[in-house]
C-alpha cells in the first residue's frame, strides 16, 4: 500500500457476509497474512483503479469491540489508532438488532463510517422491513440496504465509499440518547459523574460522556482513566451486576427505536423449519452421519483416482529424469530424488485436499457446519471438549495441516490448546490410504473392512482418552465453560465465495506444506540412501535394525520398523518405502507382504502407523501456529510412545487369544 | 425460572444473567441480555440448547443456560 492511498477498513460481526463484501470490493487483488505477532488472519486487498484504488483491510469478525479476545483487540486498536479513512461496518438485515449492536461500538469511536445492512434478499423473503432513512438519521452516517451476493447491488456501496472518502461522514454523538434510556437513578449518577470528569480533567463534555459510558459498559482502559481522574467517586461504575444489564438494555432500546417495528424476523423462518429436522436428536444425528459419510465418499471417490494418477505419473517421470544423473553423485541424487518425491507427495495430496476443501466450504457456506458442531457437542463434552472443537478435528481428516489451521477458529484458549494436541490422532487421508491398502492386500474383503473399521474406532477411543488425560494438565481459565455459538441462517451456497475459499485454502496449504515437505524429504531421502545407496545399509535402515528389539513385542521386524520411521516425512511414503525395503516392485508388494508378514503383525503395524507421529509438515505447522516448543515436544513424545504401547498391547493380546484357540 | 427449564417453542423474557463480566458482555453482544425475549427451539436434557433471540439462533451449553433467569411469557403454538 503506497503512501497517500486511502484505507478502508471492513468491520462487522460473524455471519453478516463481510467476506463476500471484501471479495467484491477487492476482486483478485488480495493478500492473506497474519496481524503482527498474532495468529489472527489479516486479509488485505485493493479496489480496482476505476473504483478509486483504495486499500481494503478486513478486520477480524467479532461480536463486539470490547477487547476481550485477541481478535477484538486487533479490530478496536485498528479503528481507534490507525484511523482508516472510512470504516465500513457490515450488519445483517436479517438480525439487525444484534448486528447493529456492534455498529454502536464503532459509532462511539467517532471515526468516519458507512453502514451496510447486508442480506437484504433474505430479509425481504422474511418480510422484514428496515427503515434505512431512520437508521441513517439516528446514526448520522450513510446506511445502505443490499445483498452482497448480487453483483449489481454492489455499485451503490462502491459509490458510497467513494463519496465517504471525499466527505468523511462522522457518526452522531449518541451517548446522550443512549443514557436517556437508563433508569432515573442511574441516569442521575451518570450525569453527575460526567460533570465531575469534565471539571476535573478538562475533557470536553462529549469525550467525558463517551468515557463514562464505555466505563459503564466494562471498558478496562476507560475505567483506569476514571480511577486516575475522579478516583473513588467512580467506583459504582464497576459494579457490573448492577450497571451492565441497564446499559445493555439502553443500547438495545436505542436500536429498537432506530429500527422501528417490522424489522424483527418472523417466528417461523425456513431456518427454524429445517432445524426442526436437522437438529433433531435422532434424525439430525442420522442426517449428519449421512452428510459426512457422503462428503468422505465424494472426497475419496474423486480424490483417490486423481492422487493415484499423479503418483504414477511422477514415478514414471522420475525414472526418466533421474537417468541423466551418474550413480556415484550421491548428494546430487539425494537432492534430486528427495525434492522430486517431496513435490510428488504434495501434488498427489492436492486433489484430496481440494475436494475436501470444496465439500467443507459448501457445508460451511450454507450454514451447516455450525449445526454439526451443535449435534456433536454432547459427545464432545463427554471427552472434555466442546462442539466447536469438532470442526477442526473434522478438517484434520483430509490433512492434519488443515486441522491445525482450523484450530484458529476456536475462541476458548484452553480448547484451542487441547485441539492442537489431539489433531495428530485423527487419521489423515494419507494414513487412511495406507491403512486401507494394507488391509485390502492382506485380508479377504469382509475381514479387511472389519479391520479398518475397528482400527479407526480404536483410534477414536484413544483420542477420547487422550483428550481426558491432556485436559487434566491444562488449567481452566474461566469458571464458565461450554458451547456458546451462533447458528447462522441457512442460505443458498454462493459459488464465488466457495471457490475463493477453496483457492485460498489450497494456496495456503501449498505454501506452507511444500517448503516443509520438500526440504525434509531431501533429508529423509538422504538418510535412507546413505551410505551404501540402499535403504538396508542406510542410516535409517541401521536405525531400524538397531530398534529391532523394541519392535519384537509388537511383532515388527526391522523392515516394518524402518517403514514406520520413513512415514514421518509423509504418510503416503510408507508403501513406497516398503516396496524398496522388501525389494519388490509396488505391484508385487501385496503378495510379498502376505508371504512374510503374519496377520497379527500386520494389524499391530497398521495400528502403530495410524497413531504414529504426524508428518513433518504437520509438526512444522503446529510450531507455526502455537509458537511453543513444549507443545511440539509433548506431541512428538506421545505420538512415539502411544503407538508403541498400543501396538504391543494389540500384538500380545492377539497372540494370547490365538494361543488359547 | 431458569432457561434450562423453558419448554420447546415457549417464549420468556430474560430477567438476569449471572456470571462474570466476560460472559455477560459476550451474551449481550450476541443479543441476549436482560429484557430480551427468548424462544426455546431445541431443549435436550443436559445437552446444549438452541434459543432464538433478536432474530439470532444461539447455541448455549447447559452450564451457560443455567445462569440465565427468566420470567415466563405467553406460550406460543
Amino acid at each position: 500500500m503506497s503512501a497517500g492511498t486511502h484505507v478502508v477498513a471492513l468491520a462487522g460481526q460473524p455471519n453478516t457476509g463481510k467476506s463476500t463484501i471484501f471479495n467484491a470490493l477487492t476482486g483478485m487483488y488480495q493478500e492473506v497474512g497474519n496481524w503482527a505477532g498474532k495468529t489472527v488472519e489479516k486479509r488485505t486487498g485493493q479496489a480496482s483503479r476505476q473504483d478509486g484504488g483504495y486499500a481494503v483491510i478486513d478486520l477480524p469478525g467479532t461480536y463486539s469491540l470490547d477487547a476481550l479476545s485477541q481478535e477484538e483487540r486487533i479490530a478496536a486498536d485498528f479503528i481507534k489508532n490507525y484511523s482508516p479513512d472510512v470504516t465500513v461496518v457490515v450488519a445483517s438485515a436479517v438480525s439487525p438488532q444484534r448486528t447493529l449492536h456492534y455498529a454502536l461500538d464503532v459509532i462511539m469511536l467517532q471515526k468516519p463510517m458507512v453502514l451496510v445492512m447486508n442480506m437484504a434478499d433474505i430479509a425481504r423473503g422474511n418480510s422484514q422491513h428496515l427503515d434505512v432513512e431512520n437508521i441513517s438519521q439516528k446514526t448520522g452516517v450513510p446506511v445502505l440496504l443490499l445483498s452482497a451476493s448480487r453483483k449489481q447491488e454492489l455499485g451503490q456501496l462502491k459509490q458510497a465509499i467513494a463519496q465517504a472518502l471525499k466527505v468523511p461522514p462522522v457518526p452522531k454523538h449518541i451517548v446522550p440518547e443512549l443514557a436517556s434510556g437508563l433508569p432515573e437513578g442511574l441516569k442521575r449518577s451518570f450525569t453527575a459523574l460526567v460533570q465531575q470528569v469534565c471539571d476535573v480533567s478538562g475533557f470536553t463534555r462529549m469525550r467525558s460522556e463517551i468515557l463514562v459510558w464505555k466505563a459503564m459498559e466494562g471498558g478496562e482502559e476507560e475505567r483506569d482513566i476514571l480511577r486516575s481522574t475522579v478516583g473513588e467517586d467512580a467506583a459504582w461504575v464497576q459494579n457490573d451486576l448492577l450497571v451492565q444489564p441497564y446499559v445493555q438494555q439502553a443500547r438495545y432500546g436505542w436500536l429498537e427505536e432506530a429500527l422501528g417495528t417490522g424489522s424483527t424476523a418472523p417466528a417461523s423462518s425456513k431456518t427454524v423449519s429445517y432445524d426442526r429436522w436437522l437438529l433433531h436428536p435422532f434424525a439430525g444425528a442420522l442426517a449428519m452421519a449421512g452428510i459426512l459419510l457422503l462428503s468422505i465418499i465424494v472426497g475419496f471417490g474423486l480424490g483417490f483416482p486423481l492422487a493415484l494418477k499423479i503418483g504414477q505419473t511422477s514415478q514414471a517421470l522420475e525414472a526418466i529424469a533421474s537417468a541423466g544423473i551418474p550413480q556415484d553423485m550421491i548428494v546430487t541424487k539425494a537432492l534430486f530424488t528427495g525434492t522430486w518425491r517431496g513435490v510428488g507427495a504434495v501434488l498427489s495430496m492436492l486433489p484430496f485436499i481440494m475436494v475436501f476443501y470444496a465439500v467443507f466450504a459448501v457445508l460451511e457456506d450454507i450454514g451447516y457446519m455450525a449445526r454439526a458442531a451443535f449435534i456433536m457437542d454432547r459427545a464432545m463434552t463427554r471427552i472434555g471438549l466442546n462442539g466447536k472443537v469438532f470442526i477442526p478435528l473434522l478438517f484434520s481428516m483430509p490433512c492434519n495441516i488443515t486441522g491445525i489451521m482450523g484450530c484458529r477458529t476456536i475462541d476458548d484458549q484452553r480448547m484451542r490448546k487441547l485441539a492442537v494436541l489431539l489433531v495428530p490422532l485423527v487419521p489423515c487421508a494419507a494414513k487412511l490410504i495406507v491403512l486401507v491398502s494394507l488391509a485390502s492386500w492382506l485380508f479377504p474383503p469382509l475381514q479387511a473392512l472389519a479391520v479398518v473399521f475397528s482400527l479407526i474406532s480404536l483410534n477414536m477411543l484413544i483420542l477420547g482418552g487422550c483428550s481426558l488425560v491432556f485436559g487434566r494438565f491444562i488449567p481452566r481459565q474461566s469458571s464458565i465453560s461450554g458451547l456458546l455459538m451462533e447458528l447462522p441462517h441457512y442460505h443458498r451456497p454462493n459459488i464465488r465465495t466457495i471457490s475463493r475459499q477453496v483457492f485460498r485454502n489450497t494456496l495456503a496449504f501449498l505454501k506452507k506444506a511444500s517448503t516443509l515437505i520438500v526440504s525434509f524429504s531431501v533429508i529423509v531421502w538422504f538418510v535412507s540412501y546413505y551410505p551404501g545407496g540402499s535403504i538396508e545399509t542406510s542410516l535409517m535402515g541401521q536405525l531400524g535394525k538397531y530398534l529391532t528389539p523394541l519392535g519384537a513385542p509388537m511383532g515388527a521386524d526391522w523392515r516394518l520398523i524402518t517403514s514406520l520411521l520413513a512415514s514421518c516425512i509423509s504418510k503416503e511414503a510408507v508403501l513406497a518405502t516398503m516396496g524398496v525395503i522388501y525389494n519388490t516392485p509396488i505391484g508385487a508388494l501385496p503378495a510379498t507382504l502376505k508371504a512374510t508378514v503374519s496377520p497379527l503383525s500386520a494389524i499391530a503395524f497398521m495400528c502403530a502407523q495410524s497413531l504414529f507421529i504426524p508428518c513433518i509438515a504437520t509438526l512444522g505447522m503446529m510450531y507455526n501456529e502455537t509458537g511453543s516448543c513444549r507443545t511440539l515436544a509433548v506431541v512428538i513424545s506421545y505420538t512415539i510412545l502411544l503407538p508403541f504401547i498400543v501396538a504391543t498391547a494389540v500384538f500380545q493380546i492377539g497372540s494370547m487369544v490365538a494361543a488359547t484357540y | 425460572m431458569c432457561l434450562t427449564h423453558l419448554q420447546e417453542l415457549q417464549k420468556a423474557v430474560v430477567t438476569a444473567v449471572s456470571g462474570n463480566q466476560e460472559l455477560l458482555k459476550r451474551l449481550a453482544s450476541m443479543g441476549l441480555c436482560s429484557g430480551t425475549t427468548v424462544r426455546m427451539l431445541k431443549a435436550r436434557k443436559k445437552g446444549p440448547l438452541l434459543v432464538e433471540c433478536k432474530g439470532t439462533y444461539l447455541a448455549l451449553s447447559y452450564d451457560i443456560a443455567s445462569r440465565i433467569r427468566l420470567e415466563p411469557a405467553q406460550a406460543v403454538l
